[in-house]
C-alpha cells in the first residue's frame, strides 16, 4: 500500500533567522498527520542548515516519531548531504539525494 | 680477445671508427633540452601548487585539529557544555522546589474543596432548617385571623416577613448550592489536573537530570579516552601531510634530471681518446636511454604521489564527516549540545505548562472567592432577619397577651432563630477558613506564576545565553566541517589538473627513447650480435660506472637537501620522517 505524504518545500535556508518560521509551519503540517502517513521536507532549495536550523529538523523528528510517522529529507547541496552525515541526521530519517 | 682486435677485424666497424661521429649531437642537444624544458614547466606548476597546498595543509591540520576539539568538547567546548549543564541545574532545582509548593497548592486546594463540601452540606442544612417557616407561615396566619385588626396587621406583617426571608432563602440558597457545586467540581478538576501534572513535570524533570548526568559523565569520558592524538581524523591528517611531503621529495627528481642531461651535453665535448666512435656512439645512447628511464620513474613517483594524496585527502575527508570514535560527538542530533538544547526546551515547556496549571488553578478558585464573601453576607442577613422576626413575634405575642398560640409559634420561631445563628456562625467560621485558604492558594499561585515566567523568560531561546553559546559552538563545528571540505576540494582539484599534465612525461621520454634508439641504428650498433655488443659494452663499462657515480653523488646531495626540507616540516608536524629511504633512481 503506498504510504501518504505529506510535504512541506523550505523556499531557503534553514537558519536562526528563518528557523521558527519554518517550525511553526511544518507543525501545522504534523498536526495533520496520522501514524501510516511520512513527512516529506523538501530542502532543495537549501544549502546552509545552521546549529539552530538543525534543532528545528531534530524537533520535526522527533515530533513525527511520536506519532509513529517518518520523515524524509529531501536536498540538493553536497554540503547538506555532508552535514547530515555529520550530524548523524541520516541515522533519524531517510536522506534522499543529491 | 681485445676489443682493438675484434674492431679490427670488421672492416666496416674499423672504418667507422675512423669516421666523425656516428650520431647528430646537435639534435641530441636539442631534445635534451626539449625534455628538460618540458620538466621544468610540468614540475614548475606542480611546485607552485606544491606551494600553494602547503599552506592551505597548515591551515587544514588547524581546521582538523579544531574539530577533534569542536567535536569532542574539548577546551572552550567543556567550558560551553559545563555551563550550560549548571543553568539547567537552577531551573531543575526550582521546578522540584516548586513540586514541593505544588504539593502544599495540592494540599490546600483539597482542602477547599473539603470546605466548600462543608459548606454545600451546611446550605442544605439551612434549607432543612428554615422549612418549618413554610408551615408556621400558614399557623401564623391561622392565629392571626382569631386577632383583632390592629393585631392582626402586625401578624400579617410577621408572617410578611417570613414569606420574604423564605423567598430570599429559597432564591439565593439554591443559587448558592449551584455555585458551590460548580466550584467544587471546578477545585476537584484543578487538584487532579495538579496531581497529574506535578508526576509528569516530576518524571521529566528526573528524565532530564538523568540525561544530563549521563551527558557530562558522556563529556568525561570522553575526555579521557578520546585524546585528541589518537583519533582517526589526527592519523588521517597525519597522513595527508606526509603523502603531501612524498611529493615534495619526488619533485626533486627535476633537478637530478636536469643534471642528468646537463651531463649527457657536456660530455658530447669531451669525448675521451681512448673510446672508439662507436663506443662512444653507445656510451651516449646508454646515457640517453637511463635519462629516459630516470623520467619514466620520476613521472610514476610523482603520479603515486598525487595518487597517495588524493587518497588521503578523500580518506581524511570521510573521516573528518563520519567522525566514527566520537559516539557523543557534541555536533550531532543526539550529541551533547543537542541533549542540553533538548533540556532547555523541556524546561522551558516545564515552566509555560506551570504557568498554565497556575493560571487554571487561579481561574477554579476564583469564583470560590467571590462566592464565598457572598455567602458570608447571605447567611448573615438570614440570620439576623430570622432573629429579628423572631423577637418581633414574641414582643407582638406578648402584646396581645397569654392563651394566644402566637406565643407558642413566636417560641419556635425563637427556636429556628437559634438553630440557624449556629449554623451561621459555624458557616461563618468555615467561610473563614475558606477565605484564608484561598487568599493563601492566591499567592501560592501567583508566587508559582511570577517564578514560572521569570525562569521561562530567562530559558527562551532568544533571551538564553547557554543556548546562544551551544549553538554557536556548533555552528562552529559545521563551519570548520566546511573549511576543512572546501580545503580538501581545492586539493583534490588542483591535483586532478596535475595528473593531467603528467602525461606529457612519457612523450619526452619516448623521444629521448627514440634519439637513444637513432644513435644505435645510425651507428649500426643495432646491427651487432650479442657476442660484437658485448665486447662494446665492455668498452665502456668505466664510463658508464662513472656516469653513474656522478648522478649519484647528485643524487645524494638531493637526497639530503630533501630530507632537509622534510625535517623543517616534520618538525612542525612532528611526524617521523620514514620517507628517506625513497628510491628516486
Amino acid at each position: 500500500m503506498t504510504q501518504k505524504i505529506h510535504t512541506y518545500t523550505a523556499s531557503g535556508d534553514i537558519l536562526s533567522t528563518t528557523a521558527g518560521t519554518f517550525w511553526d509551519e511544518v507543525s501545522k503540517i504534523i498536526d495533520t498527520l496520522s501514524s501510516s502517513e511520512v513527512l516529506r521536507l523538501d530542502l532543495r532549495a537549501s544549502t546552509m542548515v545552521d546549529s539552530v536550523g538543525l534543532n528545528a529538523v531534530v524537533k520535526i523528528i522527533r515530533a513525527v516519531s511520536d506519532l509513529g510517522s517518518k520523515v524524509q529529507i529531501l536536498i540538493a547541496s553536497d554540503y547538506l548531504k555532508k552535514l547530515c552525515a555529520f550530524t548523524r541526521l541520516d541515522e533519524k530519517a531517510e536522506i534522499i539525494g543529491p | 680477445m681485445g676489443l682493438a682486435k675484434f674492431i679490427a677485424k670488421l672492416p666496416w666497424l674499423g672504418a667507422k671508427k675512423t669516421t666523425a661521429l656516428l650520431f647528430d649531437e646537435a639534435q641530441v642537444r636539442s631534445q635534451l633540452r626539449e625534455a628538460t624544458a618540458t620538466l621544468e614547466s610540468v614540475f614548475g606548476n606542480l611546485s607552485e601548487n606544491i606551494i600553494e597546498i602547503d599552506s592551505r595543509t597548515e591551515s587544514l591540520k588547524n581546521h582538523c585539529h579544531t574539530l577533534l576539539e569542536l567535536a569532542g568538547g574539548h577546551n572552550n567546548g567543556t567550558t560551553i557544555i559545563l555551563e550550560a549543564a549548571q543553568a539547567l541545574e537552577d531551573p531543575m532545582q526550582y521546578i522540584e522546589e516548586s513540586l514541593d509548593k505544588r504539593r502544599d497548592l495540592k494540599n490546600l486546594m483539597s482542602v477547599c474543596e473539603k470546605i466548600t463540601n462543608t459548606l454545600l452540606h451546611r446550605q442544605n442544612e439551612m434549607i432543612e432548617k428554615l422549612k418549618p417557616l413554610k408551615f408556621m407561615l400558614v399557623f401564623y396566619k391561622i392565629e392571626a385571623a382569631n386577632l383583632t385588626a390592629e393585631h392582626q396587621s402586625t401578624f400579617i406583617t410577621v408572617s410578611d416577613e417570613f414569606l420574604r426571608l423564605h423567598t430570599m432563602v429559597d432564591k439565593t440558597f439554591r443559587e448558592n448550592i449551584e455555585k458551590l457545586t460548580d466550584a467544587k467540581s471546578r477545585i476537584s478538576r484543578a487538584v487532579d489536573n495538579f496531581v497529574q501534572e506535578h508526576n509528569n513535570h516530576t518524571r521529566q524533570v528526573k528524565r532530564h537530570r538523568n540525561i544530563i548526568s549521563d551527558t557530562i559523565s558522556s563529556l568525561n569520558r570522553q575526555l579521557s579516552e578520546n585524546s585528541l592524538q589518537n583519533t582517526d581524523l589526527h592519523y588521517a591528517t597525519e597522513h595527508f601531510q606526509s603523502a603531501l611531503e612524498k611529493l615534495v621529495i619526488a619533485l626533486q627528481t627535476e633537478d637530478i634530471f636536469r643534471q642528468r642531461c646537463q651531463h649527457i651535453e657536456d660530455s658530447l665535448d669531451n669525448k675521451p681518446n681512448h673510446l672508439s666512435n662507436l663506443a662512444w656512439a653507445l656510451l651516449n645512447s646508454r646515457k640517453i636511454d637511463a635519462a629516459a628511464r630516470e623520467m619514466r620513474e620520476a613521472s610514476k613517483q610523482v603520479d603515486e604521489s598525487l595518487k597517495a594524496i588524493l587518497t588521503q585527502a578523500n580518506e581524511l575527508n570521510d573521516i573528518s564527516v563520519s567522525m566514527k570514535q566520537f559516539k557523543h560527538m557534541t555536533a550531532s542530533a543526539d550529541g551533547m549540545i543537542q541533549i542540553l538544547l533538548d533540556s532547555f526546551d523541556g524546561m522551558y515547556g516545564i515552566f509555560k505548562h506551570s504557568e498554565k496549571l497556575s493560571s487554571d488553578a487561579q481561574e477554579a478558585v476564583s469564583p470560590v472567592k467571590s462566592l464565598v464573601s457572598g455567602l458570608s453576607v447571605i447567611v448573615n442577613r438570614v440570620s439576623i432577619n430570622i432573629q429579628f422576626i423572631a423577637l418581633n413575634a414574641q414582643v407582638k405575642s406578648i402584646q396581645v397577651g397569654e392563651g394566644s398560640g402566637l406565643e407558642v409559634l413566636a417560641a419556635r420561631t425563637a427556636e429556628i432563630s437559634t438553630e440557624l445563628k449556629e449554623l451561621g456562625d459555624e458557616t461563618e467560621k468555615d467561610i473563614e477558613k475558606m477565605q484564608l485558604t484561598v487568599e493563601k492558594i492566591a499567592q501560592l499561585i501567583d508566587e508559582d506564576r511570577k517564578s514560572s515566567a521569570n525562569l521561562a523568560g530567562n530559558l527562551g531561546e532568544h533571551d538564553n545565553s547557554n543556548t546562544q553559546n551551544l549553538h554557536n559552538l556548533r555552528n562552529d563545528t559545521f563551519n570548520t566541517l566546511n573549511h576543512i571540505s572546501e580545503t580538501l576540494n581545492f586539493v583534490k582539484n588542483f591535483l586532478e589538473k596535475d595528473r593531467d599534465k603528467l602525461d606529457e612525461f612519457p612523450l619526452v621520454a619516448s623521444s629521448l627513447e627514440g634519439i637513444a634508439q637513432s644513435i644505435l641504428e645510425v651507428s649500426g650498433i643495432s646491427k651487432l650480435d650479442a657476442t660484437e655488443l658485448a665486447l662494446l659494452e665492455e668498452e665502456i663499462v668505466d664510463e658508464l660506472i662513472e656516469a653513474e657515480k656522478t648522478s649519484h653523488t647528485s643524487l645524494n646531495a638531493h637526497k639530503e637537501t630533501s630530507l632537509e626540507v622534510f625535517d623543517r616540516n616534520a618538525d612542525d608536524s612532528e611526524i617521523v620522517n620514514t620517507t628517506g629511504d625513497v628510491e628516486l633512481f
